[in-house]
């Protein structure tokens, strides 16, 4: 059989494998289709229900803007946000706000805020953003720990991915808009901000006893930590990129040098 | 397949509840395809509602039927994937647990393979070639014909079917499978292949 007509046999096996057919496999080829019929069963999956309501709640929403175009887009953001908690039936939106990590709303509160970011174009507005939910990742893991206290068994470790996952996002948006206008203004506000971020993870990671949770807790002060002085280093260069990044602290455990200025993110 | 044309044509024409009965019809697919490419389960959920917030707006501009539709979404998704992927390049690897071990999650796997060997088959999609990865992923987790494919890739279908065959030889290795005629080696990876 030529190469070209194995990659057709093979297909039209797959196509059959596809439709729910029984694919037979021409001679040679059977363990290949054995592979595909593997993977494709592995790869089946649902959308979980709060996120299917939350993306289409989102659709919904964002039609109704397109046809407003308000002028703003903070307007058009808390347009968004009033017409999905309308949409979604007993407020589940609104309630998601204070959920957490492992609830059942928190794929919605996540939603939202995709939602937002999906509002921002710019770099500095998408870079302000990503602080902010960084933010609230770092109430989440002020409320955790509280639970924790309280007896509860709680898993901090997504709440410090998460949050890690904003800063590098923060770092993403700034490096997309190098030569901006604001752009030393950006970078002022990110050490500031992470000062304050670095200020309250000290405080929780000496809180913590579990060994566990305090490396998680410590590799988000070194992410933290890094940025932070990555921004700095650039503000200095006037705004160009650092040759070398900045690395985190060696010591894992030690204290990373924090703006006491800034003692809590709560509101 | 009317229905869904009939969806296209109100999402066309500015109704959001069209796009949402595509939603409905296309997200677990387009969910299991984003999960192939990114490691994170809940960076493909992201990107799943960023993917059909993009389609409602542009949709509008779409030319074709649902059958193009299907493969127009599918484009959305690689370049979305593709921009996360270059975005998080700085990040450190996340363990490939968190984008298989979700809750929620049915295992339909679990009668076919083992755990040890679903876990291989991850890993060994993980590490094949973007191309080979995007064809195989879409062909088997979104359940595309190789000319749908063909137009999200925009490829040839000839290069589509031969991407989707290496990738399925790739994919038997790994798993220690038997397959006559290709030479043993190891798994091509993504930095050593150009498809």
């Amino acid at each position: 059989m030529t190469e070209a007509r194995e990659h057709d046999a093979l297909d039209a096996a797959l196509g059959r494998l596809v439709r729910g057919e029984s694919a037979q496999a021409p001679e040679g080829l059977d363990p290949l289709v054995q592979t595909a019929r593997a993977a494709r069963e592995a790869f089946a999956t649902e959308v979980p229900d709060a996120v299917a309501r939350a993306h289409i709640a989102a659709l919904t929403g964002a039609a109704t803007l397109e046809r407003k175009r308000p002028r703003h887009r903070v307007a058009m953001v808390l347009i968004a946000a009033a017409i999905t908690t309308l949409l979604l039936a007993g407020g589940a939106m609104a309630a998601s706000a204070g959920a957490l990590p492992g609830q059942l709303l928190y794929p919605v509160k996540r939603a939202v805020e995709k939602i937002d970011l999906a509002f921002h174009r710019d770099p500095a507005s998408r870079a302000r953003l990503h602080l902010e939910f960084a933010e609230r990742r770092l109430n989440e893991l002020t409320t955790l720990l509280e639970l924790r206290k309280a007896g509860q068994s709680v898993d901090i470790g997504a709440a410090m991915s998460a949050y890690q996952s904003e800063i590098s996002q923060v770092q993403s948006a700034v490096a997309e808009d190098p030569f901006g206008a604001s752009l030393q203004a950006l970078l002022s506000h990110v050490q500031d901000e992470l000062a304050g971020h670095l200020a309250v993870l000290a405080q929780l990671r000496d809180s913590v006893v579990p060994q566990q949770a305090r490396d998680a807790i410590q590799n988000a002060i070194d992410r933290a930590e890094t940025a932070r002085a990555n921004a700095l280093q650039r503000r200095v260069n006037g705004g160009q990129p650092a040759d070398t990044p900045t690395s985190p602290p060696s010591s894992p455990g030690g204290r990373p040098s924090v703006n006491p200025g800034k003692s809590s993110t709560h509101h | 397949m009317e229905d869904l044309q009939d969806a296209l044509d109100r999402a066309q024409a500015g109704d959001a509840r069209g796009m949402a009965d595509l939603y409905r019809a296309y997200s677990a697919q387009l969910l299991a395809y984003l999960a192939t490419q990114v490691r994170r389960r809940e960076d493909a959920e992201d990107l799943l509602g960023e993917v059909f917030l993009q389609a409602m707006r542009d949709v509008a501009s779409f030319d074709g039927t649902v059958g193009g539709f299907r493969a127009w979404l599918y484009r959305i998704a690689t370049n979305r994937a593709v921009d996360l992927a270059r975005r998080n390049r700085r990040r450190p690897e996340e363990p490939l647990a968190i984008a298989i071990e979700q809750p929620g999650t049915a295992d339909p796997a679990g009668e076919a393979l083992g755990r040890v060997d679903r876990e291989r088959l991850w890993r060994a999609v993980t590490a094949l070639p973007e191309a080979q990865r995007q064809v195989v992923a879409m062909r088997l987790a979104g359940g595309l014909s190789a000319a749908e494919i063909a137009k999200a890739v925009g490829k040839p279908v000839g290069a589509v079917k031969a991407l989707q065959h290496r990738a399925l030889v790739n994919l038997t290795k790994a798993l220690g499978g038997p397959y006559p005629g290709v030479p043993e080696g190891r798994l091509e990876s993504r930095e050593e292949t150009r498809d």
